[in-house]
């Protein structure tokens, strides 16, 4: 068996036990620097900041090995510490800035505002007329009776599908069922949400 | 039809922001873990997929916890080897295990000399494998830069050739047509065709010449494959742009100016694939004049299409060229995309 291909279990054990900590250890931050990089590129950091975030990770894994219980596995462990290390660092960031040590770079709007020279969407500078507040209104209460009073399977893939855009993999891969599933959900929570709310959810797509 | 079908996505929109913010506290990433174990009791499991339904921070840091996940299983390299390296030697020069090894021999064991002499052979050793590791790190490091500088070579190359070309195909034509009119003339001067005629073959020769250089040298150079956008701007005003004429980057060698105020320092990139074939997902890069990578990113395929495409945003940058490169990642291959030439000013 390569090294590479190593049951993290028996890496960590050595690292804890036996002897060769620093080739053990070695190991172990080959096999999670790419994961740790790519979870805190995700998060937003720089490359720079990337590295920086691995290496405090790996200290505190190396700080508290001798503490760990066990009591969940390893890379749930290794996870839950960037985890912290990320908040950790955004908060630090966070307070620097109210502190004012830093000056913003680009003093413009973020990167998903519409574009200020275009003058945004054509709806979004519009206020809405009283008439279709209240129509807004109204559908809102609508709405959220009717999917309130779906069963509860039905309920939840209709919220991720609509109000966080999921796709149906991403679904069934977080309510822990089948896309197949998901699909059936969907599809018949359409057909009881067009028989409740009528022709203003007709063709609407879920 | 398609008024009401705004209106309800806009109250969905409103409802779901609503809904979200009357969701209680976040479940945390020990309920998660144990949610993703089937640890939790039905009850629990329950209460938990509600909430995630609603909420979507919790979805995300589940959605990050499960791709850690695979990433580990998988455990290939997403990046270049250097930047590993680097991460490792800067953290075992944290570590209190090089903090043992240069510690002072004791008194006690200075006594003991066929021990010392041991040690002094021990530490000899250490030292020489970590002078040939050096030596190994620092090779690989410099042919990496080698190979960066070649490409980047070639690259200007074939630039330079695509405007010689140019040049020598409008000075044919040229010549061609002054060699008809002098030929159609009645009375024409048989030394002036004469000449028009040698001019016209040099430039032809010259042409087959061009279009065999540079010397070919089979998988050295990448060409860029698909078409994509990419505009720069020290705002990210661009993102979501439609009109394609200003700020948009010119490759195959052109030199981009970017203008960055002193302010700002940075700028943005806002790429969009329009509606070519995408890859799963893209890497971007800055390169230097050599061949550093000052940063990298990536970004799903799916990001970049659309009407919308994405930002990367650059800051800290010192005035100079660089270099931004766009690969397409493939299960099986890394390709080049497109590459520019950004020259950043003040």
């Amino acid at each position: 068996m390569s090294r590479q291909s190593e049951p993290i279990d028996a890496i960590f054990q050595r690292l804890r036990h036996g002897p060769g900590r620093e080739e053990s250890f070695r190991l172990l931050f080959d096999r999670f620097y790419w994961p740790l990089f790519r979870f805190f590129e995700h998060r937003g950091f720089s490359t720079e900041e990337c590295q920086d975030l691995i290496q405090e990770t790996f200290l505190r894994v190396y700080r508290g090995i001798a503490e760990f219980r066990g009591e969940s596995r390893w890379e749930h462990w290794l996870f839950r510490i960037a985890a912290n290390t990320a908040s950790k660092a955004v908060r630090h960031r966070a307070a620097a800035k109210r502190t004012g040590h830093t000056v913003p770079l680009e003093d413009n709007e973020p990167a998903d505002s519409p574009p200020a020279a275009a003058g945004g969407s054509p709806r979004g500078g519009e206020a809405p007329a009283p008439l279709r507040q209240l129509l807004g209104k109204e559908m809102k209460e609508l709405l959220s009776q009717a999917i309130a009073g779906l069963p509860a399977q039905m309920r939840r893939c209709v919220r991720l599908r609509v109000f966080q855009d999921l796709d149906y993999d991403e679904i069934a891969d977080l309510l822990q069922i089948s896309p197949s599933t998901v699909k059936v959900q969907l599809f018949k929570a359409r057909k009881r949400l067009q028989m409740e709310l009528g022709e203003s959810f007709a063709g609407f797509d879920l | 039809m398609d008024e009401k079908r705004t209106d309800l996505k806009a109250a969905l929109r409103e409802l779901a922001a609503e809904e979200a913010a009357d969701i209680g506290p976040h479940a945390g990433l020990k309920r998660l873990i144990a949610y993703r174990q089937g640890t939790l009791r039905a009850a629990e499991r329950e209460a938990l997929q509600e909430h995630l339904s609603l909420c979507a921070r919790c979805t995300g840091l589940l959605r990050e916890l499960r791709d850690f996940e695979a990433a580990s299983a998988r455990g290939e390299a997403a990046g270049p080897e250097p930047l590993r390296q680097e991460a490792w030697d800067s953290l075992s020069r944290r570590l209190p295990w090089k903090m043992s090894a240069v510690r002072p021999i004791s008194g006690a064991a200075r006594r003991k000399a066929p021990r010392q002499r041991a040690l002094r052979f021990a530490l000899g050793a250490a030292a020489a494998l970590v002078l040939a590791l050096l030596g190994l790190t620092v090779w690989t490091a410099a042919s990496f830069r080698q190979e960066r500088r070649q490409l980047v070579h070639l690259e200007q190359l074939l630039a330079e050739q695509n405007v010689a070309l140019s040049a020598a195909r409008s000075a044919l034509a040229g010549a061609e047509r002054q060699l008809a009119a002098e030929r159609a003339r009645p009375e024409r001067e048989a030394g002036r065709v004469r000449e028009l005629e040698a001019r016209v073959a040099e430039l032809t020769s010259k042409l087959e010449a061009l279009r065999r250089y540079p010397p070919e040298t089979p998988g050295q150079t990448a060409v860029a494959s698909r078409q994509i956008e990419v505009s720069v701007a020290p705002r990210f005003a661009l993102r979501g742009q439609e009109s394609p004429e200003p700020g948009f980057l010119r490759g195959g060698g052109a030199v981009n100016p970017v203008p960055v105020s002193t302010q700002a320092k940075g700028f943005s990139v806002a790429v969009n694939l329009a509606d070519h074939p995408a890859s799963r997902e893209y890497r971007f890069e800055l390169v230097d004049r050599d061949g550093r990578v000052l940063w990298t990113g990536r970004r799903p395929g799916s990001t970049l299409l659309g009407d919308a495409g994405t930002s990367v945003a650059v800051r800290g940058l010192s005035p100079g060229t660089y270099r931004l490169r766009i690969e397409g990642l493939e299960p099986d291959r890394t390709e080049l995309v497109a590459e520019y030439v950004l020259a950043v000013e003040t």
